[in-house]
């Protein structure tokens, strides 16, 4: 190659690279002078409807929607009105306001919403996925639905999936049950339980009445579920009490703290407890450890002895969760008092002098 | 006699010149390749709204984090520190403060402070395989039960990292480093990734942006994106544009393959279960952070699984960048002889097909462009005047030839820079990124050429075998977190500048 054409080469490169460079910088500017510019009008439109004499305000005072506040304007309005009404719904509790946003967000959004469900852009699908969820709009349910059966199998639409039926679920939706293969295939332990999680009354038995046929991943996510909405029925009861002879290990083990948390067994569900607490068979740690939470929740005299056992558990955290345990019992306190004394083992008294040393603060501090 | 000399040296540099310019336009392809992949994955994820994240915090469906705080010589910083973490917004975790044998009243202030009494006994033992400086003992407040102080002989900050690993309770530990501000939401940022993980595949480790906190109003030990400014300093807004240019090119580009080689020691979180397997922190080398994830990935492919190391986009905390260059240089030779040693000590990964793509691709991408490409750099230069002095260079050619590599590098800096603007935002005036933008073409012309320059010294002093003091154990202040202590309500101005005060 002649010096001439490497010259020639290299200049078109310089001239390229300049023009590139140009160009990263033309868009860059002008994106963030549109986006400031955008930015500060939702401000101020948010500003505007947030003071007490808003029309905004106004309409959910009165639930009377005035023409000066469904004067449509352009996205910017959108934009402004869904900060509003979401700044409103993270502090208001009221019920009745509650539900004036729902309506009104109803009303406004719908139509918008839908279009921009299927948008092509997937940040855009996302962002109105999540808004359709805070504002609980129940109209979109059949999108929703014609969405996630035109949703390609591929993972990487799994967020996306994840969101859709997350939102079903929040709508109550009894279609979400035919979902729940998908999603134990699919998601996450923590994903499932944010799926299980909203769902309630009718749903919720459905699940319980159902549970055996249910993927393994999902019942045990159910039992976690039921433990953190402090589900409280009979049937809710009996599944636990189930659970707790349940083959699967995890299962057994979220089952006695959902039932720890319940803080209520039946003598016959007791009598098995008994039992396989003063069984010989090997037992992993975390299973003692709720052994040891579920003994202290219920209380029964009969748990004692095993309790004061625990305490000189080869596992750290079995002897805390045991010295706590015996510590919510009648003359609990007495009894840790002796080990601590005259324990033959060395562990079992650390640990009840450290749980004598907490009571004692806590006392004095509350 | 001194003709056969001249044709020799000629000879010799048209080679050099030649692979020189092969070395160059290979690595620009990899710096190419990185961009797409980055630019794609941000452009996919562009402007996605922050109510994500409030509303999987509303759930309460979080997983519990340790968070292991090592401590030397922090009596001034670790209560305000400490108090900023106590305060996160998560639902469930621990703090371990594992103090390193300080030499100050760092204990005993922390006991006053948290009503902290001795934990008796054995505790929590994870089961580390490795040799550890030994215990004093173990605190836990009675205050908050969710704090707990480890005292120890000191051994270093890997060794008190992995002390901490040993005493925490929960499957998933996060390590902080010292003087890092944390995002408001840093926690469920970098969690996320393990919430969504599918079923069967393990998240071994997840790391975030690390921006720089300079010229930003940091409150209370938190600092968010509304309060992030660009600092007055260009030698501060160019580490502003090398760290976007680091983070958002390279990291999203290697971490779409599961190649990422460096899971910041500023802010990680990472599964107990697998450091324990590989036996957790290297004591004695300067780059723990970079060892680790590198042994991670060996047991990974070791062990022919699924699992993954996942980079979080979103900048989660935010650290000091040094203001003077005499301090900027110490880090940087610093960090030049931690890839040296850790690319030392995992030799047999290179080009070894047994590892997979990070043995194929990631680890000779930091071989030969991050630890070696300062070194070809200068030699480059060097080539250029030693032709001129040859005359046998053509002076038009290498002047352009160097001119489009220049540009080429300013190009890779604003393009960081537009993904910055496309997911986050964080520079909202517009002057800000015209300073940004500007700052980022002007880098090749100054700041690079000094970077490289002592890159290779410290390159040069790896390989002396330069060994490193216990002086440079970074240390925890969560900045700006204990300025709050003994201010009264209201006298507080809002706005604390970041303290100009150093560490090293």
């Amino acid at each position: 190659m002649s010096d001439a054409s490497v010259l020639r080469i290299l200049w078109i490169a310089v001239v390229l690279l300049i023009l590139l460079i140009a160009l990263t910088l033309f868009y860059l500017v002008e994106r963030k002078v549109r986006r400031t510019r955008h930015r500060q009008q939702v401000a101020e439109a948010v500003k505007m409807f947030a003071a007490p004499d808003s029309p905004l305000a106004d309409y959910l005072d009165s639930g009377k929607e005035s023409r000066k506040l469904s004067a449509s304007g352009e996205g910017m309005r959108r934009e402004a009105l869904e900060e509003a009404l979401l700044n409103r719904l993270a502090v208001s509790a009221s019920h009745t306001e509650r539900e004036r946003i729902y309506k009104f967000a109803a009303g406004y959004f719908g139509e918008e919403y839908e279009y921009l469900l299927n948008r092509r852009r997937w940040s855009d699908r996302m962002n109105v996925l999540l808004h359709i969820e805070k504002f609980k709009m129940v109209g979109l349910k059949a999108t929703i639905l014609d969405r996630l059966d035109r949703l390609g199998k591929q993972s990487k639409q799994d967020d996306e999936r994840f969101l859709l039926i997350r939102t079903l679920a929040s709508f109550q939706a009894e279609e979400t049950l035919g979902y729940m293969e998908v999603a134990a295939a699919r998601f996450s332990e923590l994903q499932l339980m944010q799926v299980l999680r909203p769902l309630r009354d009718e749903l919720l038995d459905r699940l319980i009445r159902d549970f055996d046929g249910l993927p393994i991943r999902i019942r045990r996510c159910l039992l976690d579920t039921l433990r953190i909405s402090n589900a409280r029925t009979t049937e809710v009861l009996e599944l636990l009490e189930r659970s707790i002879r349940s083959e699967d290990k995890e299962s057994r083990i979220r089952a006695l703290k959902a039932l720890a948390n319940f803080g209520y067994m039946t003598p016959e569900a007791a009598d098995y407890f008994e039992s396989r607490m003063a069984g010989d068979e090997e037992i992993i740690w975390p299973e003692r450890l709720m052994h040891a939470r579920l003994a202290g929740a219920v209380r029964e005299e009969r748990f004692m002895p095993h309790l004061e056992r625990m305490m000189a558990d080869p596992s750290y955290e079995v002897r805390r969760e045991a010295a706590a345990s015996l510590a919510q019992y009648r003359n609990g306190l007495e009894r840790i008092g002796r080990i601590a004394e005259g324990h033959p083992d060395r562990f079992a008294r650390d640990m009840a002098v450290e749980t004598l040393e907490r009571r004692a603060y806590e006392r004095n501090v509350g | 006699m001194s003709g056969t000399w001249v044709d020799v040296l000629m000879e010799a540099h048209r080679i050099l010149g030649i692979l020189i310019i092969i070395y160059v336009a290979m690595s620009a392809a990899v710096y190419l390749f990185l961009t797409a992949a980055a630019a794609f994955s941000l452009w996919r994820d562009r402007d996605l709204s922050e109510i994500q994240y409030s509303t999987v915090l509303e759930t309460e469906l979080v997983p519990p984090l340790s968070i292991i705080v090592p401590a030397y010589n922090e009596e001034i910083n670790i209560v305000g520190s400490v108090r900023s973490l106590l305060s996160i917004n998560y639902k469930q975790f621990e703090i371990v403060v594992v103090n390193d044998g300080s030499k100050d009243k760092t204990v005993e202030i922390m006991l006053e402070e948290f009503d902290m009494t001795e934990v008796k006994g054995r505790v929590p033992f994870s089961g580390l395989k490795k040799e550890t400086k030994p215990l004093r003992a173990v605190y836990r407040s009675l205050r908050h039960p969710n704090l707990v102080l480890v005292d120890k002989e000191n051994g270093g900050k890997a060794d008190a990292l992995n002390v901490g690993i040993n005493v925490c309770r929960y499957p998933y530990f996060v390590s902080l480093d010292g003087d890092t501000v944390l995002d408001t939401d840093a926690f469920i940022k970098v969690v996320k990734p393990i919430m969504d993980a599918r079923p069967g595949e393990e998240i071994v480790a997840t790391g975030g942006s690390v921006g720089i906190a300079n010229g930003s109003a940091v409150d209370s030990g938190y600092l968010n994106s509304e309060s992030v400014r660009l600092s007055n300093k260009p030698i501060v807004v160019m580490q502003v544009v090398e760290y976007l240019r680091a983070f958002l090119m390279g990291r999203i580009g290697l971490s779409r393959y599961n190649m990422l080689l460096l899971v910041s020691g500023a802010f990680g979180v990472f599964k107990k279960s697998w450091v324990i397997e590989v036996g957790g922190y290297e004591t004695g080398t300067i780059g723990e952070d970079m060892e680790l994830t590198v042994r991670l990935h060996e047991l990974i492919r070791r062990k022919k699984s699924k699992a993954r190391i996942v980079y979080v986009p979103e900048p989660v905390c935010w650290t000091e960048a040094p203001e003077s260059f005499t301090i900027l240089k110490r880090q940087r030779t610093r960090w030049h002889r931690g890839l040296y040693e850790s690319l030392n000590s995992h030799k047999k990964m290179i080009l070894n097909p047994r590892y997979g793509r990070v043995g194929m691709l990631s680890m000779p991408f930091f071989l030969f462009i991050e630890l070696l490409g300062p070194l070809v750099e200068l030699l480059g230069y060097f080539t250029i005047i030693f032709g001129f002095f040859l005359g046998r260079i053509n002076i038009e050619i290498s002047l352009l030839l160097a001119l489009v590599m220049l540009l080429f590098g300013s190009l890779m800096s604003t393009m960081s820079v537009l993904f910055e603007e496309w997911r986050f935002h964080n520079y909202n005036r517009i002057s800000d990124t015209f300073r940004l933008f500007f700052y980022a073409l002007s880098e090749s012309f100054w700041y690079r050429p000094v970077m490289t320059w002592w890159r290779a010294e410290g390159l040069f002093q790896a390989i002396r075998g330069k060994k490193h003091g216990w002086g440079e154990m970074t240390r925890v202040n969560v900045l700006g977190a204990n300025k709050k202590t003994g201010t009264i309500p209201g006298t507080n101005p809002g706005v604390n500048p970041v303290p100009p005060e150093k560490k090293e």
